[in-house]
């Protein structure tokens, strides 16, 4: 059961690890205003290869972060198992 | 290379891949199957989003608009990007409620509603059918052009495509009625085909980037010279389209029935998104940003007029590069297939679990807890059901293909495919994040949403209706499908706040929504259902070695021994959750209804467990915790206690009846001697008198020797001596020297003559012991008026091996099944039985002596015993005073 009275301080690794559940929610939010603003906003500049090179290393960026973040999520996974 | 050679290639590509399949499936079988469930393959297994669509039709459609291609992969890349955050709660959620299909999700979701699941599965028909018709046209297409100019390709290869791979799906999908819906098979060579497309992807892809175009600068550069071609109009990004196709493909992802089958289904556990997040759209970016290189140097190079959607096959045959092209063939037959045949897999899940079982129930009304007649079997049933589901459904694609008359471009039949399952979407959202979501709104929602798509989109796309007329500036596509979604949602919304949902919905919303196991309905007073009766459905469905273990292993957690657990509450809701496993969730419970009969849901369970009354739960639960194993404990002890007295009541019995059976034959000698005294005896009697006294003698050796047999083994000083057997041999002798107890009757024996010839390594002749023994009980004991000994054997995975030994008697009634392996015990009347009662005693105490076990297995109509024997017996102390020696 999950339902359970919530604690109102958490220590420096769980408090790290929310904030990182945080990050993987505003990653997909990030990623979508950067594909979907730009070119709907300016379809004419985004159309031909300036709109690939910013898709490209937009998506390469994300990429890379998710990789970050959900290797950060693991460490900490780890690393709180004894208290948990 | 023409195109025979190609069609015999990808018929050896396919048969390597069913021999890849088939090895996975038996290393899965035999407990080897972890070393190949990693995250790597789950991440691999994805790709079978990457159909021949992504293959050729995404160059083709580059070719034509420009990057709008890429919203194809942005959608996916923006839900994986939050993929730990959101598909991570969705697996989690499917597999707490062991969904099977993204049909099986709604419908368990909205109450265990099957109305819902088959329109789920209605569309998720209806939508694959333009996408199975676009891998068939997309592999005649490629396999044309190899064809020389003066020899077209003959007219009905698509047909024989679609037939080979309904033959791959049937076989691989549907070899066994998994518990939990996985094939380890199919995902090992997905994960392989995923390998081989990206690696002829890549090598095509920077052939074109090097090779031809100068690196990426020049591609850049041709990409910009587009804008000022005639063709670069098509290349300038229509907002409207833009977003709503990012929207369709991010819903595709999730709702197709192939994606949620190889996300959620197929995942073992949440953990492998982590990988999965990054890697993924890693896969999906160079898949889908080699296309580019390829549209433009195509669109430069080839001359005006050729197909684009065939530009990937076209440049490296342009350029003389034959080896290049067939690797690029049959990496594009490699998505075509893998899609193929998962999504088959898939649907025929959900056809099977939504549709036919469904109907087969409400047209039989006979009781499914009564053990097979004719051994017809459910699970049989189940899998001829999914069988004829995926021929429907491939040749359902076949036809779409004949009536578009394979001209299409193919990013357009896939984009048909997507926006009929996004109409899912809302209500699949809706049911994880808000509680309120009820049944009626979502089915109302589905259905305006499907009519209007399959009005505005998909019978245009077969040519039977126009295009709606949209106001100026509005793409028809994007219109259409806008305002199918805007519908659905609004009608699911206004609906659900307007609806009072029943008690069972409001039982699964919070279980969904908080992601919390289902709780066992309150109060199930006093369960009619049998125990047996269940384990009976069971076996049906999953066949009865995993029934059997399943039953047992839920009554060693009560505490009890056997294979028949109590009906509690918390038991048979985690027997629906298995069930629902194997026929999804409204299924099992309609199964559970009309087996267990397990009535519906009261509003009083709900107050139960409705209002999160969080604190008082907790300490609930945690005296739970502590009484859940005090009743354990006392379970095992009222068993045992229950047993004593059993026992102790027998054991006087017994004593009387040993008396008994000592006093007679020692009255009768004593007689019989006393006769023998008289001198004047004729020869004739004083022989015949003899003989009585012998034989009273022989039955008084026996029974003592059957006591002092018992003695010794109980005492652990019986010496063990090993051999080698063959088991076949062994239950020959067996049989043979059974054969004498009741000769009279016509006994039929069904043994497996192959399977029977296992060595055994053993004390054969204690083995042989009990053998006679089962099988003379079962002689003496079945009540069948053509009475049938059937005799399997088995080695399991774990090196066991076990022998069954069933009989179509009557059986035993479940209250003396405790105590027919203790000692004094005897069933029925002594007369019949002829012996002492030591028999299965004896049994138990050898078995056990051989490391083995004895037992009796309910539900199989009639009586079977069950003899498992370790793969060497354990090893003892040599006891230096042998008292049998």
């Amino acid at each position: 059961m999950t339902l359970r009275m919530r604690r109102l301080f958490l220590g420096r690794s769980a408090y790290r690890k929310r904030r990182l559940g945080d990050a993987t929610r505003v990653l997909p939010v990030l990623f979508a205003l950067l594909t979907l603003l730009p070119p709907m906003w300016l379809p004419q500049y985004f159309s031909f290869a300036r709109g690939a090179v910013w898709l490209a290393a937009g998506w390469a960026l994300t990429i890379a972060v998710t990789a970050g973040l959900h290797r950060a999520i693991a460490r900490s996974r780890t690393e709180d198992e004894d208290d948990a | 290379m023409t195109p025979e050679t190609l069609g015999a290639a990808s018929v050896v590509y396919m048969a390597l891949m069913f021999l890849l399949a088939h090895a996975a499936d038996r290393a899965a079988a035999r407990g080897r199957w972890r070393w190949m469930d990693r995250p790597v393959i789950y991440t691999l297994s994805l790709s079978v989003y990457c159909s021949a669509w992504t293959f050729y039709g995404a160059v083709g459609y580059a070719t034509r608009s420009g990057l709008e291609f890429l919203t194809i992969y942005l959608g996916p890349g923006i839900v994986f990007a939050g993929a730990w955050w959101g598909l991570r709660r969705l697996v989690r959620i499917a597999r707490l409620h062991r969904v099977t299909s993204i049909a099986d999700l709604i419908s368990s979701r909205f109450g265990k509603s099957a109305g819902l699941a088959a329109l789920v599965t209605l569309i998720g028909v209806l939508a694959a059918t333009p996408y199975i018709a676009l891998q068939l046209q997309s592999v005649s297409m490629a396999l044309s052009a190899f064809a020389s100019s003066g020899h077209p390709l003959p007219g009905n290869v698509t047909l024989w495509v679609a037939v080979g791979l309904a033959a791959f799906a049937i076989l691989f999908g549907t070899r066994n009625l998994a518990a939990n819906e996985r094939h380890h098979g199919v995902v090992i060579a997905i994960a392989v085909e995923a390998v081989v497309k990206l690696a002829a992807f890549v090598a095509v892809g920077a052939y074109v980037l090097w090779g031809i175009a100068d690196g990426p600068a020049d591609v850049l550069a041709r990409i910009d010279n587009m804008a000022d071609s005639p063709a670069g109009k098509g290349w300038q990004i229509r907002p409207d389209r833009w977003f709503t196709l990012i929207l369709l493909s991010g819903a595709a992802v999730m709702v197709l029935p192939r994606m949620f089958h190889v996300i959620v289904v197929e995942a073992s556990d949440e953990d492998r998104l982590r990988q999965a997040g990054w890697a993924f759209p890693a896969y999906l970016a160079a898949m889908s940003f080699l296309v580019l290189p390829i549209a433009v140097v195509g669109a430069d190079l080839l001359p005006k007029g050729s197909n684009p959607d065939l530009y990937v096959l076209a440049l490296p045959l342009s350029q003389g590069r034959e080896t290049l092209a067939a690797l690029v063939f049959l990496g594009g037959f490699s998505s075509a297939m893998s899609m193929v045949v998962v999504s088959a897999i898939a649907l025929s899940t959900m056809m099977a679990n939504h549709w036919l079982v469904p109907l087969w129930l409400w047209l039989r009304q006979a009781a499914l807890s009564e053990p097979p007649q004719s051994r017809e079997d459910l699970g049989a049933l189940m899998l001829n059901a999914r069988r004829l589901a995926i021929v429907s459904v491939i040749g359902a694609g076949w036809l779409y293909h004949r009536m578009t008359g394979g001209t299409t471009a193919l990013a357009a039949m896939g984009t048909v495919a997507f926006s009929g399952m996004a109409q899912v979407l809302p209500a699949m959202i809706a049911g994880l994040i808000w509680r309120g979501a009820t049944r009626r709104g979502a089915i109302a929602g589905i259905v305006a949403g499907t009519l209007i798509w399959a009005g505005t989109v998909f019978l245009p796309s077969l040519g039977l209706f126009d295009h709606p007329a949209m106001p100026a500036g509005i793409d028809p596509f994007a219109g259409a499908v806008l305002l199918a979604l805007a519908v659905n949602l609004s009608l699911l919304i206004l609906i659900s706040l307007l609806d009072f949902p029943q008690p069972a919905e409001r039982l699964q919303s919070l279980s969904f929504v908080h992601a919390i196991a289902p709780d066992p309905a309150a109060s199930d007073s006093a369960p009619a259902a049998q125990a047996e009766a269940l384990l009976t459905l069971a076996g049906r469905i999953w066949g009865n070695e995993h029934a059997l273990d399943v039953f047992r292993k839920a009554s060693e957690k009560q505490g009890k021994s056997g294979y028949l657990p109590d009906l509690t509450p918390r038991f048979l809701t985690e027997f629906e959750r298995h069930l629902a496993g194997t026929v999804g969730a409204a299924t099992a419970a309609a199964l559970m209804t009309r087996v267990g009969g397990r009535g519906g849901v009261t509003v009083a369970d709900l107050m139960e467990v409705a209002g999160e009354a969080s604190r008082a739960r907790e300490d609930n639960r945690r005296l739970e915790l502590t009484s859940a194993e005090l009743a354990r404990t006392a379970a095992m002890l009222r068993e045992s206690n229950e047993k004593l007295t059993a026992l102790s009541a027998q054991k006087d019995a017994f004593l009387g009846q040993i008396s008994h059976e000592l006093r007679t034959p020692m009255t009768s000698i004593r007689a019989f001697s006393e006769i023998l005294m008289e001198p004047e005896l004729p020869a004739e009697d004083r022989a015949r008198f003899a003989g009585i006294i012998q034989d009273e003698a022989v039955r008084m050796t026996r029974l003592l020797d059957d006591l002092l047999d018992l003695s010794v083994l109980e005492s652990g000083r019986a010496q063990l001596k090993p051999g080698v057997i063959n088991l076949h041999d062994l239950i020959d002798r067996a049989l043979a020297a059974a054969g004498a107890v009741a000769a009279e009757r016509d006994f039929s024996i069904r043994r497996n003559p192959i399977a029977e010839h296992l060595p055994v390594i053993t004390d054969p002749d204690r083995l042989l012991q009990v053998l006679i023994n089962v099988v003379s009980n079962a002689r003496k004991y079945c009540d069948a008026a053509e009475p049938v000994i059937r005799i399997e054997t088995r080695r399991t995975p774990k090196g066991w091996t076990e022998i069954d030994i069933h009989d179509n008697g009557s059986g035993i009634d479940p209250e003396s099944r405790a105590l027919i392996f203790e000692k004094f015990a005897r069933l029925d009347d002594p007369a019949r039985a002829g012996g002492a009662g030591l028999g299965l005693a004896i049994c138990k105490e050898i078995m056990g002596f051989l490391g083995g076990s004895i037992s009796y297995l309910p539900g199989q109509g009639g009586a079977c015993f069950r003899l498992s024997l370790p793969s060497r017996p354990p090893r003892r102390p040599e006891s230096p005073d042998d008292l049998t020696g």
